[in-house]
């Protein structure tokens, strides 16, 4: 009897231990987010002559009307971690233009006064984890994925399996992604987009990383497409100033018009430097992405195959030129995909970020914009020349207002091509944003 | 045997209580309900939290094995992640 009441009191006791060391074997909520007020007065977004997301003013008034507005994104995320190891990521979007619509089902609105629209995106959910006892991560889901080109080729939310592991000097990565299953009168499985991933990087040593990564992009949806996409990357830092770049290849078969299947043959190469110039800093970039001159004439194309228009080339920090890094909804560009509508691109940059105050910060950017290959006859290949300029103040640590201001000097490409053999006005957008984020 | 057990128990079940005691005393005014800071509840902003890692890591092996740098590095580079995807360009679609 002695014996047993020994043993209830440590059974009771232990249970009171093990009662208080449950908070350590709980789960771990992470909430993140931001929010984004842009609000813009121009005559090039949303307006006529970027109807089709591609700047195309040919045959419309050289004047379109000036465009006003007030969007709003807000992003959620929630990230349940079980520890260390093991994670669920989910990210939400809700996104509207003020006075757009409202009592609707539809994505990016419900800015109109009643609000109540069901307009939230699902971004990712996907299972972040360590494999026990090896250096192998997996990611398994819906989720972002970023090429390792500079977003030239794709940079987007996909559903997928890639498995990651870093090793000594070594970092690589391998995986699957669906891009599309069309189930419509077959079964799922038949008629997909799927993408294989290998990507290597390398250190060299601590100034010194180079890589490189293979894309192949099977489409089996229409007929039977296939892109090889196979490039080399690295990094270097010379004293204050870093260096990188990159060269691509692409070869395949394109047969989405079964009357004229065509060979790939397209390539695509940058190189940019950004180091401390005075108090701030200054950066560069080149970029070169070939082109097609007579698309759907010849046995071989050279029109360089980005991902639809999933992906984009910000690091020219450019707003009409280039996609906005800050656009929205509303997301319009002169040369808004790295394919260029087969054209392909030809185009540098500099710009230079000047932190005056720990609150206060502004940058200055130019960037110019060529077609490679021009299949139209116009009568130059320029498009034109960006100058912008943004003034950054931030409130808190997480919340910060810019000022932002960019014109556009077009080129001979767009010359007479308006209404009645007018040039079309250059482009230009003054934009106000609040970003929190936290 | 029973005093002991007792005394165990108590003893346990006073030390999970001492952080929600430790909050506030009589004296203090809640500076939660007053200002929204030191709640229980609260949480690092990403941006703090980057900011915390950095100012850990900076730390060197003065403080932290090799291991547990690596470690914090491998939460900097999360928690960088993070931003980022948070204010990642895109996603309007058409």
């Amino acid at each position: 009897m002695r014996i047993n009441k020994k043993c209830l009191a440590v059974l009771a006791a232990a249970t009171c231990m093990a009662a208080t060391a449950v908070p350590a074997l709980a789960l771990e909520n992470e909430f993140h987010g931001m929010f984004r007020l842009f609000s813009a007065v121009t005559n090039f977004n949303a307006t006529p002559v970027t109807d089709n997301v591609f700047y195309l003013p040919e045959g419309l008034d050289k004047k379109p009307d000036t465009a006003t507005y007030i969007a709003q994104r807000a992003r959620l995320m929630y990230i349940a971690k079980a520890n260390d190891d093991l994670k669920l990521v989910t990210h939400f979007e809700i996104d509207s233009r003020w006075g757009d619509n409202s009592y609707t089902t539809r994505r990016n609105v419900g800015g109109a006064i009643g609000a109540d629209t069901v307009n939230l995106e699902t971004k990712h959910v996907y299972l972040d984890f360590n494999i026990p006892k090896t250096p192998l991560n997996v990611k398994l889901g819906m989720q972002p994925f970023d090429d390792a080109f500079k977003g030239v080729f794709v940079g987007a939310d996909m559903a997928g399996a890639l498995a990651s592991a870093s090793y000594g000097k070594f970092n690589s990565s391998l995986g699957f992604f669906r891009f599309n299953d069309d189930a419509t009168g077959s079964v799922p499985g038949k008629r997909t987009r799927d993408m294989l991933v290998i990507d290597e990087k390398y250190s060299v040593s601590k100034e010194l990383k180079v890589g490189g990564a293979y894309y192949l992009v099977n489409d089996d949806r229409p007929t039977n497409s296939i892109v090889h996409t196979l490039g080399v990357n690295s990094e270097a830092v010379f004293g204050p100033v870093t260096v990188d770049g990159f060269v691509i290849y692409q070869f395949g078969n394109l047969e989405a018009n079964p009357a004229n299947r065509q060979h790939l043959s397209a390539f695509a190469a940058n190189v940019g430097a950004r180091g401390k110039v005075g108090a701030g800093t200054a950066r560069t970039e080149f970029l070169y992405v070939s082109g097609e001159g007579n698309p759907g004439g010849r046995g071989t194309s050279n029109a360089f195959q980005s991902i639809d228009d999933e992906h984009g080339f910000y690091n020219g920090n450019m707003q009409l030129l280039f996609r906005d890094a800050y656009a929205m909804t509303i997301d319009n560009a002169i040369v808004y995909t790295s394919n260029n509508l087969d054209r392909g691109v030809i185009a540098g940059f500099v710009g230079y970020d000047m932190p005056f105050t720990s609150k206060f910060s502004a940058s200055a950017n130019a960037g110019f914009a060529a077609v490679a290959k021009d299949a139209d006859n116009r009568k130059s290949n320029y498009l034109g020349t960006e100058i912008n300029a943004q003034a950054d103040y931030k409130l808190y640590d997480n919340l910060t207002a810019t000022l932002r201001g960019a014109y556009v000097i077009l080129g001979d490409y767009y010359k007479g091509v308006a209404l009645n053999g007018q040039d079309p006005e250059n482009p230009y957008m003054t934009s106000f944003m609040m970003n929190y984020s936290f | 045997m029973k005093k002991i057990a007792v005394l165990v128990m108590t003893a346990v079940a006073l030390s999970s209580a001492v952080p929600a005691m430790a909050q506030m005393t009589k004296e203090e005014k809640d500076q939660c309900l007053l200002a929204s800071k030191n709640c229980m509840t609260e949480v690092d902003s990403i941006q703090k939290r980057i900011k915390k890692l950095n100012t850990e890591i900076k730390k060197g092996t003065k403080v932290y094995s090799a291991d547990e740098i690596k470690k914090l590095e491998q939460k900097l580079k999360e928690a960088n992640e993070i931003l980022s995807t948070l204010e990642k360009q895109g996603g309007g679609g058409k």
